[in-house]
């Protein structure tokens, strides 16, 4: 397994966990990356500033894919306040991945969708 | 016929009389091949050949004896004939070439049925005692325009379902011919990613008379300041792009991503589809991986043999446009139901079709 394609990663590219839409989500964005062609949607559901649900939805490569699955367990029961500190370092951390830097928008475009559904952020920081 | 409907229009509009000359049969070698077409107006004007300009001449004046009120009429030209020292070929063979006044209203249809890729067929009486010149315009449902010999419309019918790519003349009983041409919609080439060889291969593409569809999911490749001169450029997996594209037999798939994220559900798809082509680019290794990656997609290597991978005839080239000149040689090669190999190694000939 490189250190790339982790197995906790790879895991959640095969078996994604809250693929699909929420009915009416409070927070939502989709990134798109014109390079590569990866489109993904993050969804949340927001109850007293925290996240109660999120899912993700969108078509690319196991890299984001596999992100956006683990970001959507990772928001869940977090605050948006708290999840302020969710930078893009903590973010790979929390993938257990060092993506090759080509790949690294691929790893981080779910990130980047919820950066920007949560704090209207639209920059990306890279 | 298509390439002279500007001219007509132009002569048209502006109140002259147009006569069509086609060549209808041709025998041994001849310098222009059946369909070809010359075309007068009635102040004189001259456009196309039906020849390298060895019958020209006597076609004009036959041409403009129709305009005049001159009846429809057959010429026939060749080494044998009588007018050998006046006119004929002299590269040996014969032809036949047939004169009548063009009706507008069915050069307009037909070149609106050409340009929405509607298939159709254009049928002429050529040899009759009552009828010669009369002129339809056939689909697959039926006569759409003009009147003809409804013994004709099976024929035509028929020649358009085979993808006939040549007109040709049928005997419908002995002294009565008709010449019957099809006009099919163009075959579709559609590239999968938008990549540096795309760009020359929809240049030379649409050159050789293909309409051409680029598909890429990323903007940064499928986007009209680099493909100004494809018909469509679609900004989508090309998957799901196939799922509503038109694909029949007379389609040509490309795959030139290298990219398994959009090759791999691609071809899947390519190959759930009646494609008369299927290409992805590769190199022999990567090509015999894609066997095992694509059992993953329910595809079996006997469906897999249909895919031409390595893409493209052994031409050698490096730079884009030489690896497009292959590509597109294997393309057209395939259309024509040849190998593509050299003619020195053939029995066929130069411009045979």
């Amino acid at each position: 397994m490189s250190d790339m394609y982790t197995e906790r990663l790879m895991d959640h590219y095969r078996n994604p966990r809250n693929k699909g839409h929420l009915e009416s989500p409070d927070i939502s964005a989709e990134e798109y990356n014109p390079l590569c062609g990866d489109r993904v949607t993050i969804e949340a559901q927001v109850e007293g500033g925290e996240i109660v649900k999120a899912c993700f939805d969108g078509r690319g490569c196991a890299l984001c894919l596999g992100a956006a699955s683990i970001l959507t367990e990772t928001i869940v029961g977090q605050s948006l306040e708290e999840l302020q500190e969710l930078g893009q370092e903590e973010f790979l951390a929390e993938l257990q991945s060092t993506p090759r830097p080509s790949r690294l928008k691929c790893a981080l475009l779910p990130w980047m969708a919820f950066r920007h559904a949560a704090y209207g952020e639209d920059e990306w920081p890279l | 016929m298509i390439d002279l409907v500007p001219q007509i229009e132009e002569w048209t509009a502006s109140g002259e009389t147009v006569a069509v000359a086609t060549v209808t049969r041709v025998l041994g070698s001849a310098p222009r091949p059946v369909g070809a077409r010359m075309i007068v107006s009635s102040k004189g004007g001259m456009a196309g050949s039906v020849s390298g300009g060895c019958v020209e001449t006597t076609v004009y004046e036959e041409m403009m004896d129709v305009l005049e009120g001159g009846a429809p009429r057959n010429l026939h030209f060749g080494i044998t004939d009588d007018m050998i020292w006046d006119v004929g070929l002299a590269c040996g063979g014969t032809i036949d070439v047939f004169v009548q006044e063009l009706d507008p209203a069915l050069v307009t249809a037909l070149a609106d049925s050409v340009e929405n890729g509607r298939a159709v067929a254009l049928a002429t009486v050529v040899a009759a005692e009552k009828g010669a010149g009369n002129t339809a315009l056939i689909t697959s449902k039926g006569v759409a325009l003009g009147e003809i010999d409804e013994r004709v419309v099976p024929i035509a019918q028929e020649m358009l379902g085979a993808r006939a790519e040549r007109g040709a003349i049928h005997e419908l009983e002995p002294g009565t011919e008709v010449y019957v041409e099809p006009f099919l919609a163009p075959p579709v080439l559609i590239i999968i990613g938008g990549v540096h060889v795309a760009i020359p291969l929809t240049r030379f593409a649409k050159e050789l008379g293909f309409y051409v569809i680029v598909a890429d999911p990323r903007a940064k490749f499928a986007n009209r300041e680099r493909f100004r001169e494809a018909d469509e450029v679609l900004l989508e997996w090309p998957d799901e792009a196939l799922a509503h594209l038109e694909v029949d037999d007379a389609t040509y798939i490309v795959l030139l991503t290298h990219d398994p994220k959009i090759d791999e559900p691609t071809l899947a798809a390519a190959l759930q589809t009646k494609a008369a082509y299927i290409g992805a680019i590769s190199s022999r290794g990567t090509h015999a991986e894609r066997f095992e990656r694509m059992a993953k997609w329910g595809v079996t290597p006997e469906q897999l043999e249909r895919v031409y991978g390595p893409i493209g005839l052994d031409l050698g080239g490096r730079t884009p446009e030489e690896t497009a000149l292959s590509i597109i040689s294997e393309v057209v090669a395939v259309k024509n139901g040849r190998t593509g190999a050299s003619l020195r190694a053939t029995k066929s000939r130069i411009g045979e079709g």
